[in-house]
């Protein structure tokens, strides 16, 4: 089995798993990788997960999910976002990101995804 | 007043035509063509021959066949050997096919004489357990602790930097 199926697999794994210390385990390997493939893969898992800790690692972190330098895994996740199925979650962690001390960048970037996903409902 | 009977009347208008009337009309001046047979007859006769033909018509009663009966007959005695030959080869090529499948049952059957079956079943089940029991399938991923998957993930993402490295 080639590595990165070995990789996909074990952040799949971790996206499925109930324990919180996933969601720790993926920001700290995931989305601090060098690698884009992985950051873009780690960001899908925890916006799958769909918790609010999973949701608040890819909308409130600086240069991470929505916010990630590589213009691929930002647009990529915001895609994610779109294509949750219940987005209650998501919209509260945007609304807490817009009303927080976070960047005013951070804030601008979970005020335009949170437009999208008004418009697109 | 005459009564009209169904008998007298004529009801040639919604007669079919013949396909010898039909060869009339036909536009081919070179042969025509009558089942695939194409009959080389001469339309274009002279009229003198015509002369002549009809002069030895009194004493010879097959000259009165006309040129269109001829090619009718032609065309008949054309098709007829087309169909013999057809026949014939079709016959040929069921014996020759019979013969091919005789020859590969005595084939297989020496084949079966001389083949030994053997079931793997050790190696079958290994090649099954290997599909179902891979260690990184997300299912037999899902029943480690986390901790473990931590340390699997930071390996093999070692690995995969390494690899892209080199």
């Amino acid at each position: 089995m080639k590595t990165i199926n070995k990789i996909d697999n074990i952040i799949e794994a971790l996206c499925k798993h109930e324990d919180p210390k996933s969601v720790s385990i993926l920001e700290e390997i995931g989305t601090n990788s060098e690698i884009d493939e992985i950051r873009e893969k780690t960001a899908h898992a925890l916006i799958r997960k769909n918790t609010p800790e999973s949701l608040r690692v890819v909308v409130a972190s600086s240069g991470k999910g929505i916010n990630d330098l590589s213009a691929r895994v930002a647009m990529s996740s915001i895609n994610e976002i779109l294509s949750l199925n219940d987005k209650t979650e998501v919209l509260k962690v945007l609304e807490e990101t817009m009303n927080s001390e976070e960047k005013s960048e951070v804030k601008d970037t979970a005020r335009s995804v949170k437009a999208l996903i008004t418009y697109s409902m | 007043m005459d009564n009209l009977k169904i008998t007298q009347t004529k009801f040639g208008m919604f007669k079919p035509m013949s396909k010898e009337e039909r060869q009339e009309v036909h536009s081919n001046p070179f042969g025509i063509n009558f089942k695939g047979n194409v009959l080389a007859a001469d339309v274009f006769e002279s009229s003198k021959a015509k002369e002549a033909t009809e002069a030895s018509a009194s004493t010879n009663p097959f000259a009165k066949m006309t040129n269109k009966s001829k090619m009718v007959a032609s065309a008949v005695v054309g098709s007829m050997n087309s169909f013999n030959e057809a026949f014939r080869s079709r016959v040929n090529s069921i014996i020759s096919f019979g013969k091919q499948i005789k020859d590969n049952i005595v084939n297989s059957w020496e084949f079966a004489k001389n083949t030994e079956i053997k079931l793997d079943f050790k190696g079958l089940t290994e090649s099954i357990a290997s599909k179902f029991n891979n260690q990184y399938s997300v299912n037999n991923l899902l029943k480690r602790p986390v901790d473990d998957l931590g340390e699997m993930f930071a390996q093999e993402h070692l690995a995969y930097t390494e690899s892209l490295k080199a």
